[in-house]
């Protein structure tokens, strides 16, 4: 259990932190939860990393709409030197856009799924996320360059 | 959409090419930026070389511990050393009536059974006098001089003596010799360094003036950093008198191990037969290799002290001096660590962080652990530092990671095993934290899981020193109620 902890944690870390920000540790959190509680009920043990990407992003879009937990997060890491900081400058540039145009750049671009993985994963039709993939590097681009 | 990264530029340089600027360099490599190690002298490895003339002889008695940073971090890097347990055979205490030598089964039998920490303001002898008695904290405190290097090491922190006393006496098995020498370990990490392409310029001596811009690990000496980073950094460290020698075989009954605590001092002075444990370490049959050494105070000179050590090969071997083929004494300052005085810890000393991307490493710094171990957990923190460093300034595509903290893994364990219990206890700043788990080693993993007689015990500390509060986990295997009960009773014991 530990071991498997360990394996999926930077994996999961990335997708859960890019999709809900400053909750992605909770976001995290939850998602290894799910995943070690239903681990045993798992049908399909080859489709296990589809299974656990899809808890993830499932686990890190509640989490942006959850308020109460919003309430209760922390507040956003703030290191030195911040306008140099490019790490900050994409996580606010992220934060510009909602969290399912950046469910959809995640999953695109990170986790370099075709449209139609990216469609299954978030339970949408494959032509919503061609025009929220659209509109989220629109965003991207034009909050990027407006730093 | 994102940029891409601007390959190859703004390197990290590594000043000082010692074990900590080694390990800094290849853990800065491993991290995927290009390393320049800057060395001013002609070979890399610093004090390890042992400045001999045989190769293996080191710079003084030096031993690792199998649970500490060094072998650790060895293992994990995959950089194969050979170990050695040292043979303790024929190990001899010399005293006298006033020291009296109590057995020292007796001793390590003290250390096992007081489980709690030292206080870090008291100093270590009147801690130990008030916990064991006068007469065993005398010894006590005479024996610390082999891990210390000092030559009164009862004036030191409790804390930082009774953590090193324990580590050693608790668990003697885990000692081990590094064969060859720490120069075949400069050589191995220096072997490493390169090969994961870390340019090294050898007689390359930096100073304030040429000091490269960009992120930089300082891994030199304190006294050296000074200089270079234009401001005081200073803590105590110890001045040692060693004294190696070479004496011909063949006759038996050489001695092994020789601590000497007789009441003239309040250290004591250690005799270590470096041939008992690699019999050919001078050629086969060669000669036997003993290195001695003697904490000493500001006021004694060399020639009193290796007197003192002489004095103590009188008594540990007759007719030593008939038989001697080479022998050398010196004194160090400084070169033995860092030591802790009453009232400060490890994270009083000189910051790691200082500044304008300027990392410290080394074995008087701001990092947990015993001697060497303070230069592998400093290097490889510096370097973790320098890398952070230069990609917010190289790298677009800073996309925003969540990392597993030890205390969440817990809750993430507790929460996916039915009947498990997890307790948080808080902790202010300002106390000293009273938990064995040490949160700021570097090549720890910050939480610890054991599991025994189906019952499953985990810990975790937070890594903010500003924050402490440690995560306590417990869980059995008994069903239902009786499990839950159990396993709550158990956390809030675990938890103090």
């Amino acid at each position: 259990m530990d071991r498997l902890l360990t394996e999926l944690a930077p994996w999961v870390g990335r997708i859960c932190a890019a999709i809900a920000l400053d909750q992605g540790e909770d976001a995290m959190q939850e998602t290894l939860i799910v995943v070690l509680r239903n681990l045993p009920a798992l049908r399909q043990p080859a489709a296990w990393r589809a299974w656990v990407r899809r808890i993830a992003v499932r686990e890190a879009l509640r989490m942006t709409r959850d308020d109460r937990v919003v309430a209760m997060a922390d507040p956003p890491e703030v290191t030195v030197g911040a306008d140099l900081d490019t790490a900050i400058d994409v996580r606010d540039t992220l934060r510009k856009l909602p969290a399912g145009q950046r469910a959809v750049l995640v999953l695109r671009n990170l986790e370099d799924l075709s449209e139609q993985e990216t469609a299954e994963v978030l339970g949408v039709p494959e032509g919503t996320v061609k025009s929220r993939l659209h509109r989220a590097q629109q965003g991207f681009r034009d909050h990027w360059e407006e730093r | 959409m994102t940029r891409t990264p601007a390959a190859g530029s703004r390197p990290v340089h590594v000043i000082g090419g010692g074990i900590a600027g080694l390990v800094a360099a290849i853990t800065a490599a491993e991290g995927g930026a290009p390393v320049i190690l800057h060395e001013a002298s002609g070979r890399v490895g610093g004090r390890a070389l042992g400045r001999a003339t045989w190769a293996g002889v080191n710079l003084g008695p030096h031993v690792v511990l199998t649970d500490g940073a060094l072998v650790r971090w060895l293992a994990a890097s995959n950089i194969r050393i050979g170990l050695r347990r040292p043979a303790l055979r024929g190990l001899r205490l010399i005293g006298d009536e006033t020291t009296g030598i109590p057995a020292p089964v007796k001793l390590w039998l003290a250390a096992t059974v007081t489980a709690g920490q030292a206080p870090v303001d008291e100093s270590f002898r009147d801690w130990a006098d008030a916990v064991f008695g006068t007469g065993a904290s005398a010894l006590m405190c005479r024996l610390a001089g082999l891990f210390t290097f000092h030559h009164d090491p009862g004036t030191l922190s409790a804390r930082f003596v009774w953590d090193r006393y324990r580590r050693v006496f608790v668990h003697p098995r885990r000692v081990r010799m590094v064969a060859g020498g720490w120069s075949a370990l400069a050589g191995a990490l220096a072997d490493r360094a390169a090969a994961c392409g870390v340019r090294i310029e050898t007689g390359d001596k930096v100073t304030a003036a040429t000091l490269p811009g960009g992120p930089a690990v300082v891994a030199t000496r304190l006294e050296a950093a000074s200089r270079l980073l234009e401001r005081e950094l200073r803590w105590p460290g110890a001045r040692t008198a060693l004294m190696d020698m070479a004496a011909s075989p063949g006759r038996r009954g050489w001695p092994g191990t020789v601590i000497d605590v007789r009441a003239d001092l309040r250290t004591c002075c250690l005799i270590d037969r470096i041939t008992a444990t690699f019999p050919d370490l001078l050629g086969h049959r060669g000669p036997e290799l003993f290195q001695a050494q003697l904490g000493i105070g500001p006021q004694t000179s060399r020639a009193d002290a290796a007197a003192r050590i002489e004095n103590t090969f009188d008594e540990a071997a007759t007719g030593w001096r008939d038989r001697v083929v080479w022998q050398r004494s010196l004194t160090l300052t400084d070169a033995t660590g860092a030591l802790d005085p009453p009232g400060a810890t490890w994270r009083d000393r000189p910051a790691i962080d200082q500044g304008d991307d300027r990392f410290l490493a080394g074995d008087a710094v701001a990092a947990p652990g015993l001697l060497s171990e303070v230069a592998v957990n400093s290097g490889i923190d510096a370097a973790r530092r320098a890398l952070q460093a230069r990609r917010h300034r190289v790298f677009a595509p800073g996309w925003p990671r969540a990392d597993l903290t030890p205390a969440r893994r817990l809750a993430v364990l507790a929460a996916a095993l039915p009947g498990a219990s997890l307790t948080t206890a808080d902790h202010p700043a300002s106390e000293n934290h009273p938990w064995s788990l040490e949160p700021a080693d570097q090549t720890g993993p910050g939480y610890r899981l054991a599991k025994r007689a189906g019952i499953l015990r985990g810990e975790a500390a937070s890594p903010q020193p500003g924050d402490m509060y440690k995560t306590v986990l417990a869980w059995n295997r008994l069903p239902g109620l009786a499990g839950r009960l159990v396993s709550h009773w158990l956390a809030r014991r675990w938890k103090k």
